[in-house]
């Protein structure tokens, strides 16, 4: 038998869409305040995870420790200056880690790990994976000599 | 990001990956290689992103693809999910793959700020078959169908319980 294929145009129109749209923005609506604000804690623990496993990170699509946790600051709607606070230092010093200016410390990592409910290691992968990002956008040229083969004369 | 896939005949787990393919970069599956989709063709859109799911062991074969589109409004739609032949029917080399990468597609909802809305259509020449995969999804990836349509949606609690079984 001749296998026909469907194409999504042949399905998803407008008139689709605008009832799927409805039923997800009804369904949405009766969502606790609770479930909302776990949606939205999750979404950005997944972007972190995204984040940490993506192969090749631009320069343009790099995120900062500060970056994540401005969206919890945003879902929890609190200001950096309350979290620091929160943490028993000042927003400056806070800022300063969360920036890269200072390198991240255990207990610092187990602070905002605490907070978010995410893993301690996550944090220093993104700290981790940016500034090899940097160094592999800007010099990556100076690191290609650093190879075994070339060492033994493979 | 990496999965785990099970090996039918052997039941032991396979480490695998599902991996983002670049528009016109790589040969993807097609009517003539005995797949369902013409993926070569419809991963060209270019409001679709194309994935695939690899072994590690042998990341030349395509054990199963998908295609969303996360630019729709408030969801993100499953345009296209489709496992090899060879993980077909009774005799499959592999199990789970469509779970992976259903549970994926859920994943990139919450990502792009969808909430964990996905939709699709399930959509057979014989309305008897359409209505088995129906209850299939229903039953073992959450969907509800909306109305009597053929489009089915996975909310965010059907959604995170995939992620969980798939791909923790």
């Amino acid at each position: 038998m001749k296998k026909t294929e469907i194409l999504p145009k042949d399905i998803w129109n407008a008139n689709k869409m605008e009832r799927v749209n409805s039923f997800i923005s009804n369904h949405s609506k009766n969502l606790s305040e609770d479930e909302k604000l776990n949606n939205k804690l999750l979404t950005i623990q997944y972007k972190l995870e995204d984040y940490i496993q993506k192969e090749d990170i631009e320069e343009d699509e790099m995120l900062e420790i500060l970056d994540f946790v401005k969206m919890y600051l945003k879902a929890l709607n609190i200001t950096k200056k309350d979290l620091a606070h929160y943490f028993g230092m000042g927003d400056s010093n806070l800022h300063k880690y969360l920036t890269g200016q200072r390198k991240l410390n255990p207990n610092i990592v187990l602070k905002i790990s605490s907070f978010s409910h995410t893993n301690p290691e996550d944090w220093y992968r993104v700290q981790v994976k940016n500034e090899i990002a940097k160094l592999k956008n800007e010099k990556s040229k100076d690191y290609e000599k650093y190879d075994y083969k070339k060492l033994l004369s493979l | 990001m990496n999965v785990k896939i099970v090996d039918f005949n052997t039941k032991s787990e396979v480490e695998a990956r599902i991996i983002r393919v670049s528009k016109n970069k790589s040969k993807l599956p097609s009517i003539t290689d005995g797949w369902r989709f013409n993926f070569n063709k419809h991963s060209k859109q270019p409001e679709f992103e194309t994935y695939i799911l690899i072994t590690n062991d042998a990341p030349e074969i395509i054990e199963g693809c998908l295609i969303i589109n996360t630019k729709t409004e408030y969801q993100v739609y499953m345009a296209f999910v489709e496992i090899a032949p060879h993980n077909k029917a009774e005799h499959k080399k592999h199990d789970r793959v469509a779970g992976c990468l259903i549970a994926f597609a859920c994943k990139q909802s919450f990502i792009n700020d969808k909430e964990g809305y996905l939709a699709f259509d399930v959509i057979e020449e014989k309305k008897e078959d359409e209505k088995k995969l129906m209850q299939l999804y229903s039953r073992k990836y959450k969907a509800l169908r909306l109305d009597n349509s053929t489009t089915m949606i996975i909310t965010p609690e059907g959604s995170k319980t995939l992620i969980n079984e798939f791909l923790k």
